[in-house]
């Protein structure tokens, strides 16, 4: 970083910065103690010290000793409230959960859970991302008990999504403190490309004119198919293929079998598009892997040095998503995102 | 923004209501009437019976209620209508408000409510409010902090519960150690009170006899060396030397200093006076006052001023001496005045029937004993509801018309008679008498005695104290206003109740619990201070530096007793619930030993105990497996031992 590019950084982002330094990531299970709550005064809090003073003032000038009594009472109300707020967060343990990858302009789910390993009950525990203000949602924790919590955040980008900032807080019980700690998640959600508007038929090749390439629409591939009978299910069976009368009659769940030479070699290429762009490219790779799943018909994928074999299924659908998800991300433009989204708070 | 719950709302109103209450009490009449139904408005919020006010009404109500308040008040200028409107302003706010903050901020205000009260009244049940209020406040601002909750939650009431219990030592320390500085910072202007029971300003007839329909306290005195006669119990208190022939008046002026020459003609004795607030500059102290608080000097006709009226129960020692002689240098002004057109206009035939006297030759002593045979030869009565008269002056209407009235009566119309004759007098106002308590050893004057009587200076004599209701009824003097009034119940409720033995004990223990409660709460200043430091011998240091040193070690104390409360030691809670288990054990007498491992201890439990065995081994078998198993035990393994071990 030359000087120049630091000049651009207020303060405030270059506070935010070294703030981002030392908030920790959470991979594992991970206790929260003194060393990562922070406690200040609420502005209720500083009005209560502005009360506080008043009376003494007002106790001195009339000799009061009853409103001495009052605002030495007062005073322990407010020290005492420091410890209890503090001991409302800490001792909590927070545990990262799984994640589930999403599509471009959907939401990504970050999930982690907040367990209560002590016998008392946490109160009022707020949480929100450390850049959307002031925690709003609220619950309460008893003793031995944990919730869940999954929060939210639009992928605008394919690749890696790692989550910003999540602020967990708490001014309970008086409102006149409040104590916080900002920690990020280690795992990432991967974000699938956006696909493309459907209209652009699937690309099959014929099975028997070897390198003769037959573009024919989406409807006519499946009336190609021939019905051949049902088998049971078997997991990764697209759900389009299942016979779900059946199942609504009271049968067992079982799959259609189609029998069609078009379907089975789908290779999605790369070379063979009509778009210009690489994420035209692939959000239209990506349409076309959803239809084909949905259509329930083999296919395969060829990228600049890349290439995945013929399949179909969940495990399929993911390897060939998150290749294109990870097509040329480099380790360096992750990095840049997530301190823009630190700076640009 | 966060709105307020139902729930928030109605601890909310719990806590102002519970606040505004003794507030209510001091406000006049129809502005605590007005309040209270604005309080009730509130309420209705609160159970949801009325919606959100539309902005119009809203603006109505405060209108009005600021109306009414500078129509009573005029501009808020001092602590009672500065009070005042804080407490109509709180008791508008709920009616209006949606958001949790503003909530917040009318509970801080409500904190501040509270000492408002104790700016003026500092009373036993008082105290006992505080702790109440503070509480309720405290549970009211937890509420704001909860979501949905029954309205006595644990989750609400616990946590000021701890708050306030665990402040107690760090405010007993703070109020015994925390400097206090001597007189008032800064003084509003005085407002004039209403309804104040207590020796009034101006001596009207029948001032004096609607004090003694109240048993309230006005002083209390313990006497170093023995008890004064009852004969001699004067406790002097404002002198009236003004009279404009209907109301006697104290000659105002600033506490010059007296021009008096007291000589005690008797060895002095001290006496310490608790005096109750009663608002007025004057001290009360036994006639006639050899010395001056440090705060206070004499005013020409020697009544014994402060520099402020005294709004707080105020501890002073004073002296007293058998006899004296009380020359004057030079008169003062107003004593020597004799009567004036006015006063000799509204009573003719007083003013007549004085200069009659002195055209006969009578002087002084001669003088005063026409006077009180006077009042001793005509049917005059002493009685606490004297008949109206259609005179033009008060002093004619008592001696020729009713003949009938109480002291102020006699003390005025005797005034009044030897001024017109030419003998320099004047009124005092003060209390006669008091009762010893049987068990504080000490002397209690209520405002029952309140007493009114002459002083007559003689040229060979000096000022002598007369008293014109002795030659009435000589008993008032000597066994106090309870003897002259026996049968008539209607205002003797109190003494009348206290036949009953027990009501008597009562009364006394609490005027003992009173009496202690003035000595070491409200009369805590900076002289006990002083005297507390000296004994535990920290006189010496600085007491700023060491309150400056004490503060952050208090805080560090609170701290570390809040850590062992709260449980932030790092002891995990297999071990917890294990330990609280043998030690349940161990109080039915089966204590483990320190060499004694859990199995061992269990197996032993099993052999002495056979009831326990089962349990035992479970509760060493989990609780082995929680701190030394290779996985971490999991909440339903925790909740397991604990249900074990409470069993």
């Amino acid at each position: 970083m030359n000087e120049e590019e630091r000049v651009k950084f207020s303060w405030r982002q270059r506070f935010d910065l070294w703030l981002a330094g030392r908030r920790p990531e959470v991979s594992s299970a991970s206790r929260l103690s003194h060393r990562r709550l922070y406690i200040v005064p609420t502005r209720a809090g500083l009005l209560f010290a502005l009360v506080l003073l008043l009376i003494l003032v007002g106790a001195a000038n009339y000799g009061s000793s009853m409103a001495f009594v009052l605002v030495f009472l007062l005073l322990g109300v407010g020290i005492n409230a420091i410890w209890l707020t503090h001991a409302n967060l800490s001792g909590l343990i927070i545990e990262p959960g799984p994640t589930r990858p999403v599509f471009v302009g959907e939401e990504a789910a970050f999930r982690f859970s907040l367990k209560n390993p002590q016998l008392r009950t946490r109160s009022a525990l707020k949480w929100s991302w450390y850049d959307a203000g002031t925690p709003k949602l609220c619950c309460q924790l008893r003793g031995l008990s944990e919730v869940n919590i999954s929060l939210t955040k639009i992928a605008g980008q394919r690749g890696w999504f790692s989550p910003p900032p999540i602020c967990l807080a708490s001014t309970w019980p008086l409102g006149l403190f409040y104590v916080w700690t900002v920690f990020r998640l280690t795992p990432k959600v991967l974000i699938y490309p956006q696909p493309a508007k459907p209209g652009v038929a699937l690309p099959f090749k014929a099975q028997e004119g070897g390198g003769k390439t037959l573009f024919a629409d989406s409807s006519q591939v499946l009336g190609n198919d021939d019905f051949v009978g049902l088998r049971p299910y078997r997991i990764g069976d697209s759900p389009g293929r299942l016979d779900w009368r059946a199942l609504a009659r009271g049968g067992k769940l079982q799959a259609r079998e189609f029998q069609g030479n078009s379907a089975d070699r789908l290779i999605l290429d790369w070379w063979q598009l009509g778009e210009a762009g690489v994420e035209a490219r692939l959000s239209r790779l990506c349409r076309w892997v959803l239809e084909a799943e949905v259509g329930s018909c083999d296919y395969g994928l060829r990228l600049p040095g890349l290439e995945i074999a013929l399949g179909f299924g969940a495990q399929h659908r993911h390897q060939v998503l998150r290749a294109l998800a990870l097509f040329k991300v480099s380790y360096q433009s992750t990095v840049i995102r997530a301190q823009s989204s630190g700076a640009s708070r | 923004m966060e709105m307020l719950t139902p729930l928030a709302r109605r601890w909310l109103m719990t806590a102002l209501s519970a606040v505004l209450l003794p507030h209510l009490l001091l406000l006049p009449g129809w502005l605590a009437v007005f309040t209270g139904l604005v309080l009730g408005l509130g309420w209705g919020r609160a159970f949801e019976l009325i919606p959100k006010p539309p902005r119009f009404y809203k603006f109505i109500l405060f209108l009005v209620a600021l109306l009414g308040f500078f129509v009573t008040f005029g501009f808020p200028a001092g602590r009672t209508s500065g009070s005042a409107l804080l407490v109509l302003m709180a008791a508008l706010k709920p009616f209006e408000i949606e958001q949790r903050k503003n909530a917040r901020h009318l509970l801080l205000l409500c904190y501040f409510l509270v000492a408002a009260y104790f700016f003026s009244e500092q009373a036993i049940a008082a105290a006992l409010w505080l702790f109440f209020a503070v509480f309720l406040i405290t549970s009211a601002l937890t509420a704001l902090e909860e979501e949905d909750k029954p309205f006595f939650s644990r989750q609400i009431l616990i946590p000021a519960l701890i708050l306030l219990s665990a402040s107690v030592p760090v405010a007993l320390v703070l109020f015994l150690l925390f400097p206090r500085l001597p007189g008032p910072l800064w003084s509003f202007p005085e407002e004039r009170r209403v309804a104040v029971t207590g020796l009034p300003e101006e001596l009207e007839m029948g001032s004096i006899s609607r004090l003694v329909r109240s048993s309230k306290v006005a002083l209390r005195a313990e006497f170093d060396g023995p008890l004064p006669a009852p004969e001699k119990l004067y406790w002097r208190g404002p002198v009236f030397s003004l009279f404009d022939g209907r109301v006697w008046r104290r000659a105002q002026g600033l506490a010059t200093g007296s021009s008096s020459n007291l000589t005690p003609l008797a060895p002095l004795q001290n006496y310490t006076v608790t005096l109750e607030a009663h608002h007025q500059l004057w001290l009360l102290a036994l006639d006639p006052p050899f010395s001056a608080p440090p705060d206070s000097s004499f005013s020409p006709a020697r009544e014994v001023l402060r520099a402020r009226p005294l709004h707080q129960v105020y501890r002073y020692r004073m002296a007293l001496a058998e006899n004296f002689k009380w020359f004057e240098k030079s008169l003062a002004e107003e004593s020597l005045q004799m009567v004036t057109a006015t006063a000799a206009m509204r009573n003719p035939r007083s003013f007549e029937l004085a200069r009659s006297w002195a055209d006969s030759g009578l002087v002084e002593e001669a003088l005063v004993d026409r006077l009180l045979a006077l009042f001793r030869q005509a049917p005059f009565r002493y009685t606490l509801e004297p008949p109206l008269t259609s005179a033009s002056g008060p002093v004619d209407g008592f001696l020729f018309q009713s003949r009938a009235g109480f002291c102020e009566h006699y003390a005025g119309a005797a005034a009044f008679l030897l001024r017109a004759a030419g003998l320099p007098a004047r009124v005092v106002a003060g209390y006669l008498g008091g009762e010893i308590h049987p068990l504080g050893g000490y002397l209690v004057v209520r405002q029952y005695s309140a007493h009114a009587w002459v002083e007559v200076y003689f040229k060979d004599q000096g000022w002598v104290r007369i008293d014109p209701t002795a030659a009435v009824a000589p008993e008032r003097v000597e066994f106090g206003i309870a003897a002259l009034f026996p049968e008539n119940d209607s205002f003797f409720s109190l003494r009348e109740g206290a036949r009953v033995d027990w009501l008597l004990k009562l009364g006394q223990y609490r005027d003992l619990a009173e009496f202690y409660w003035n000595y070491w709460v409200l009369g805590y200043g900076p002289k006990l201070q002083n005297v507390l430091l000296g004994r535990l011998g920290l006189l010496k240091l600085n007491r700023w530096i060491s309150v400056l040193i004490g503060l952050p070690f208090l805080a560090l104390i609170a701290g570390f007793v809040m850590l062992k409360i709260v449980g932030l030691e790092k002891v995990s809670l297999e071990v917890k619930l294990y330990r609280g288990y043998y030690r349940r054990l161990a109080r039915r007498g089966f204590a483990r030993k320190l060499s004694e491992t859990p199995t061992a201890y269990a197996q032993r439990l099993g052999r002495e105990l056979p009831a326990e065995a089962e349990n035992a081994a479970a509760v060493a078998d989990l609780y082995l497996r929680l701190r030394y198993g290779k996985e971490g035990g999991t909440g339903t393994q925790i909740k397991r031992l604990r249900w074990l071990c409470g069993r």
